[in-house]
């Protein structure tokens, strides 16, 4: 398991709403905060690289100009209530 | 409260993502255990303020410190990471020196130090003192490259003293020289929030100085229309996605696109013809050409016209007119940023004359919001090596080794006699390598950076270094570490006390939080002990002076074997005091000051007074300051600065905007700027029929120069864990190479194998690689051949001619 904090940075203020429902849609992604300064996202997957993967698949996006990790844990965490 | 595992990492996941924002959450930071200290972020030049929480003697987290003038809280990626930069495994920690055997044998300091000083001293006194040689870095703190420069320069007597910045900064340098007769920029980072045109080329910027993007995605969120963002880069970078224009030109035709954009200002009537009172123009670099006028410039400027230089250019002409115009239009501001795309060239210097000379024509300088800014590589390279004089031909604060009366000056300051200093340059950072490969010099001492890697054409070098006696200041092994006789182990960021200047003029404290881990010692510690062995060894005493912190007098004078100075703060006032009168003043940038104020002092400053933070801008008279920065203190956030260069008064000079013209280059100038006439020339080594593709090499946004400190931290190492070359679609498919295929890269002077990442980051004809990886050294294939430096002796890391097949 893998848990990582990002900020995704957007093009334009206009797109932030749309890119905070988009990225709400994709699986294992969390957004926590959005504001001037860009939107605070937790993404949670399987192995870092897969957490790899998203980062690159948001960078991508054309509303996105930055996708910058602050924090990444992949210790042995169970998905439960443990 | 009962909270998982897994919730406590998500929490601080979030805590992390949103305190990179600079909207710290109240509960990100709350460990009232942890005490924070001020420090500069250890990576770029920008010099991002930070916060590093201490808990039990480790630094345990790190902030943006949100009373920044320069990140107002925020972090990037890397500046996050830093607490972990320490944290190594791998950190060295005792000395060790070479045996016949090819290992290494852990000693005490004393054998270390000893066996330093007694092979440099032999050595100077058997061969003279240009067989030894300082290699640093723009990493060093001030008073670590000060103690070096006055070891090598004022005890041993040598001028061979070079670092890293030659490497990166010493093209924007002779760029200010040739055109203000005074090296670094006018204005700063407060013209951020001022400016409406942004003009960024050769300089990705989002990814190498992320939170200066961050000011300028601000600006444009703010003003989306007003604002326009111009991208001159050949790669679609983050940054040229982000712009408004993408000028995608083809590499090394980076000198015919910017006098075209000259000729569309001059040709549509937006030159400011008042400013051209302050300027003069004059044919070629340095004093070599004659001093000319706008009505030959026009003219020379007419083979430049968008629609005859567009297809050698690789941009439409429409684009040329439309970047032109966006920059040019009078009643509107103008900020251009520039960094390695543009200084590590053939034609660095003549590049940055060009950038200068749209400034200067349009009159976009000296004003709020506009500037000629060049960004700066690394946290130290002004402060310790352009503004302290760390390189070949220079002496503190902006002299020169080869003027009589600054020898004097300085000599005087050390207090050693004039005729122990040298009084010419060597050579530059490349050619001392050839010296240490020809074996003229035979003992180097290379501190706080990574040569064995970051050289061009390093394959020559290493084995010089491998037979030389090497001794090799760092942190962590690496590929220079590998080649030395013997190396010391340094403390690193905050595990000691220094100061550091930035782009803008600017010098920042850094506290020491931690101590360094077992046996490691910082660099100046390490300099001062070496220092005082050689000067025994050597019989050369100095009379060091003790001064008044008020006035600079001196209250008693001790003679000394060595540097004289024993604290970072001592040194620190020597420097001051070099620095004094001339205009890179720093004497008002006392320690009290620096530890006090977050971001720091922007020279000049000459007052001491507590609350004067220096100047925000230079080159511009009392009444011009006072008329258009009158409301500075709320609009540019900065706090209290000083915006009148205190120096033009004392010299008699009026403004509006006037220049110093003190430097040779700058001759006949009669104190105006110098609009330099050039015609477009390209780099060394262009492709050709057998070497068909462009290289270019560069940075990351996970990695800082050679991964030394960030392949350590495994949040970035995981994210980007080696090097690998970006290749255009078109190329891809001709070369019949897919994602990850392995691509052999081969040029004049070495081959590589790397994983293709297929990109239309890359223009067809070029490929990319970045060089923070020290198991692939993409600089096997650089050049160094000494045709390709700049004017300034810099080599051309962005344009060299290779051929790719699949491996």
């Amino acid at each position: 398991m893998a848990i990582a904090g990002a900020l995704v940075i957007p093009v334009n203020r206009d797109d932030e709403k749309n890119l905070v429902v988009k990225l709400n849609l994709l699986p294992g992604v969390e957004v926590q905060k959005s504001g001037l300064r860009g939107i605070a996202v937790v993404l949670e997957a399987e192995d870092t690289e897969t957490i790899k993967d998203i980062s690159k698949q948001i960078e991508q996006w054309r509303e996105v100009i930055g996708f910058e990790l602050a924090y990444l844990n992949w210790e042995e965490l169970s998905k439960g209530n443990d | 409260m009962n909270i998982t595992r897994r919730a406590f990492v998500k929490s601080a996941a979030s805590a992390a993502a949103i305190s990179m924002s600079g909207l710290v959450s109240g509960k990100a930071f709350a460990d009232s255990a942890i005490q924070f200290h001020r420090a500069q972020c250890r990576f770029c030049g920008t010099g991002c303020t930070v916060l590093a929480g201490v808990k039990g003697g480790r630094v345990v987290s790190v902030k943006g410190d949100a009373d920044s003038p320069i990140n107002f809280g925020r972090l990037c990626m890397k500046g996050y990471q830093l607490a972990h930069i320490m944290d190594g495994k791998d950190r060295l920690t005792k000395p060790l020196v070479r045996q016949g055997d090819g290992s290494f044998k852990t000693v005490s300091w004393e054998q270390a130090l000893d066996l330093v000083a007694e092979k440099f001293a032999k050595l100077i006194e058997s061969e003279g003192p240009d067989s030894v040689a300082w290699y640093g870095s723009g990493q060093n703190t001030t008073q670590e490259a000060f103690a070096a420069n006055k070891l090598f320069k004022g005890i041993i007597g040598t001028a061979n003293v070079e670092g890293n910045p030659r490497l990166c900064m010493a093209s924007a340098v002779g760029g200010y020289l040739n055109t203000f007769g005074a090296d670094e920029p006018a204005g700063g980072y407060d013209d951020f929030e001022k400016a409406d045109c942004y003009f960024i080329i050769g300089s990705n910027i989002a990814e190498n100085h992320p939170m200066l993007f961050r000011r300028v995605i601000d600006r444009k969120s703010a003003y989306p229309e007003r604002i326009k963002v111009i991208v001159a880069d050949p790669r679609y970078t983050p940054s040229a996605r982000y712009a408004d224009l993408h000028l995608k030109f083809k590499p090394g035709y980076d000198m015919h696109l910017l006098n075209s954009m000259a000729q569309v200002i001059v040709e549509e009537g937006m030159v400011d013809e008042e400013h051209l009172g302050y300027c003069s123009f004059r044919k070629g670099l340095k004093t070599a050409g004659e001093f000319t006028d706008l009505a030959a410039f026009k003219l020379f400027l007419a083979d430049y016209a968008p629609e005859k230089v567009a297809d050698q250019v690789g941009v439409p002409a429409a684009d040329i007119r439309k970047a032109a115009r966006w920059y040019g239009q009078q009643g509107r501001t103008a900020l251009s940023l520039w960094c390695m795309g543009i200084n590590q060239r053939t034609k660095g210097v003549q590049l940055n004359c060009q950038i200068h000379n749209l400034h200067l024509l349009t009159g976009k300088i000296g004003k709020p919001g506009s500037d000629s800014l060049s960004l700066t590589g690394q946290p130290n390279a002004c402060g310790g090596t352009r503004e302290q004089g760390g390189l070949t031909h220079l002496l503190p604060g902006h002299r020169a080794v080869a003027n009589a009366k600054h020898r004097q000056q300085i000599a005087g300051i050390w207090g050693l006699p004039e005729d122990r200093l040298p009084k010419k340059p060597t050579g530059p950072a490349i050619n001392m390598f050839m010296r240490l490969a020809e074996k003229k010099i035979k003992a180097i001492w290379i501190n706080t950076t990574n040569p064995g890697q970051s050289l061009p054409e390093v394959g020559k070098y290493r084995k010089a270094m491998q037979e030389a006696f090497t001794v090799v200041s760092d942190v962590y092994p690496g590929r220079t570490t590998e080649l030395a006789s013997v190396i010391l182990p340094s403390a690193m960021w905050v595990e000691k006390e220094g100061i550091m200047g930035q782009t803008d003029r600017r010098s920042q404290f850094i506290s020491k939080a931690v101590e360094p881990p077992a046996d490691a010692k910082s660099d100046f510690w390490q300099i001062r002990e070496v220092s005082s062995r050689i000067a025994k060894k050597l019989g050369v005493k100095t009379d060091f002076r003790v001064l008044d912190p008020e006035n600079g007098n001196v209250k008693t004078t001790r003679s000394v074997y060595g540097l004289g100075f024993k604290t970072e703060k001592e040194a620190w006032d020597e420097y001051r005091l070099c620095t004094r009168g001339t205009d890179v003043d720093l004497w008002g940038a006392t320690y009290e000051k620096l530890k006090a104020h977050s971001g720091g002092v922007q020279w000049p400053c000459p007052s001491t007074d507590f609350k004067n933070r220096g100047s925000a801008k230079r080159f511009i008279s009392k009444a011009y300051a006072e008329e258009h920065f009158a409301n500075t203190r709320t609009a540019y956030k900065t706090g209290y600065v000083t915006l009148y260069d205190q120096h033009m008064q004392d010299k008699g000079l009026d403004g509006p905007v006037n220049y110093y013209g003190a430097h040779p280059f700058h001759a006949g100038s009669k104190g105006k700027a110098i609009i330099r006439v050039m015609a477009a020339g390209l780099s060394f080594e262009m492709s050709d029929e057998l070497y068909p593709y462009v290289l270019n090499t560069g940075r990351v946004i996970e990695h800082w120069h050679t991964g030394t400190m960030t392949m350590r931290v495994r949040m970035l190492k995981e994210m980007n864990p080696g090097a690998y070359v970006e290749l255009s679609p078109e190329d891809a498919g001709k070369l019949k190479v897919d994602n990850g295929d392995m691509l052999k890269i081969v040029s004049r002077r070495g081959e590589i194998v790397l994983p293709a990442w297929v990109t239309k980051r890359a223009q067809p004809g070029m490929v990319f690689v970045p060089w923070f990886d020290e198991n692939k050294l993409i600089n096997l294939l650089t050049i160094s051949d000494p045709k390709s430096w700049s004017g300034a002796g810099e080599p051309d890391y962005k344009v060299c001619a290779v051929k790719l097949s699949k491996a």
